[in-house]
């Protein structure tokens, strides 16, 4: 679990993540950089449920996974990244540098997908 | 023989099963048969508000189907109703907001709405049909601002003082001569007993047009094709507010069931998720699958989605695409 936790550690440290998480497809938290826990399952929650929508649609178009989804909103964006059997979220500000942002959360989410610890 | 529209009775709660039967038969089309089922489990339970709740739904739906306003007009009735005995109910006031501002009156849905906002200030499709509220006074009072003295002979069908909440309805013939008198068979009063809605607002609706949303949709269907320029695009989906698709350009010949109901289930939820975040409200979504980018975009009276090739430069299809947006927008 210390290389989700660092991996975690080294995404929002980025100067454009907020703050970030990692979740089960149905809601449980793997991992977390939100200090308020209760805060953290809340958007555990609902982003679980977003991401149980678009794999349900995405399941009857015959595809089991999707890259990316990234909400803007009028207080931020909210990133949530495909890692197979769990998703990481990113909170960032309205005005960042998307590119840099992908670029963080891709390398991110490449080393946890490479520690093969989320594969259940 | 016995009715076979009579549920079977088993549940705890009194209505229920009456409220069962006659949402399985809403789902399955059979509207006339729904309403029946409505009726007789408010024989026997007359005070139930989700009965009523529900009646207004199948009326509503029938006004869709058939585009009779009587219906629209019976539902408003059961929503009043429903209000009289739950005066709290959201879905309640919702709707009846949403017919009052189909029939322009204005100030009814803004009381309404005020309602609803007070309880639950973040709420989105209150606040949004608020601001349609606004935008559309404003632009009436721009249009009224400049006298015209000499214009104009005197309207013949203002009515003195109106002290009731009128429902107009408009049939074509009707409204293709507007100076034509209202006679009184057509004004029904729906005053609810105890409602504190406005006064001076009558409820006009017109059979043979769309509403304000609608017409906005097709003003903005029009413009669509103006998107066909963007690099990659493999299709336009404009889905209402109700999850229904209201037009489509698709080029690559994607599932045109599939995808608008992605589009608002994620739309849904992507609006539920932010707002309970405390993330404000969802203005765009962008979903990265095998199948294209999906860019959700709310315009307000609709769902904008556009499917756009994963191998397309995105960063300069959403420059244009917000150009193109504040175009249609305007």
């Amino acid at each position: 679990m210390s290389t989700i936790k660092s991996t975690l550690g080294i995404l929002c440290s980025n100067d454009f993540v907020r703050s970030g998480l990692i979740i089960t497809k149905d809601g449980m938290i793997i991992e977390s950089a939100i200090e308020n826990t209760s805060e953290a399952e809340t958007l555990g929650a609902f982003m679980s449920q977003i991401v149980l929508t678009i794999k349900n649609s995405l399941s009857e178009l015959g595809y089991n996974e999707f890259t990316r989804y990234v909400i803007q909103s009028s207080k931020g964006q909210v990133f949530l990244m495909d890692l197979g059997q769990s998703v990481m979220i990113a909170l960032t500000d309205l005005d960042v540098d998307i590119a840099k942002v992908n670029i963080a959360l891709f390398q991110a989410a490449t080393e946890i997908k490479k520690s093969g610890r989320l594969d259940i | 023989m016995k009715n076979n529209t009579e549920p079977d009775g088993k549940s705890s709660e009194p209505g229920e099963d009456y409220l069962k039967t006659a949402k399985d038969l809403k789902k399955m089309n059979e509207l006339a048969l729904a309403i029946e089922v409505c009726d007789k489990g408010l024989e026997k339970n007359p005070n139930d508000s989700n009965i009523y709740i529900l009646k207004s739904q199948i009326q509503i739906d029938k006004f869709k189907k058939d585009k009779n306003p009587d219906n629209l007009k019976s539902a408003l009735l059961n929503l009043e109703k429903a209000l009289k005995f739950n005066p709290q109910s959201y879905i309640a006031r919702i709707l009846a907001s949403q017919i009052y501002l189909k029939g322009k009156a204005y100030n009814k849905a803004k009381s309404m709405l005020a309602g609803i906002l007070k309880s639950l200030p973040d709420d989105e499709k209150a606040s949004s049909m608020m601001a349609f509220i606004i935008k559309k006074e404003e632009e009436k009072a721009r249009a009224t601002a400049p006298p015209e003295p000499e214009k104009t002979p005197v309207k013949a069908a203002e009515p003195p003082a109106p002290s009731q909440d009128d429902i107009i309805i408009k049939n074509e013939d009707e409204t293709a001569g507007e100076n034509k008198e209202e006679s009184g068979e057509a004004m029904v009063d729906t005053r609810p007993e105890e409602n504190n809605l406005g006064d001076d607002d009558k409820l006009v609706i017109d059979s043979d047009s769309d509403n304000e949303n609608a017409a906005h949709l097709e003003a903005l269907s029009d413009k669509l094709t103006m998107f066909g320029r963007l690099e990659g695009l493999e299709a336009i989906f404009l889905v209402d507010n109700d999850g229904q698709l209201f037009k489509s350009i698709n080029k690559s010949g994607l599932d045109e069931n599939v995808i608008p109901s992605l589009v608002f289930n994620l739309y849904k939820a992507s609006v539920m998720g932010v707002r309970r975040v405390g993330y404000g409200s969802f203005q765009r979504g962008v979903l990265t699958a095998p199948i294209g980018t999906i860019i959700l975009v709310n315009v307000f009276y609709a769902i904008l989605t556009l499917v756009i090739d994963n191998d397309s430069d995105l960063g300069a299809v959403e420059t244009r695409i917000q150009r193109y947006l504040g175009e249609v927008m305007q």
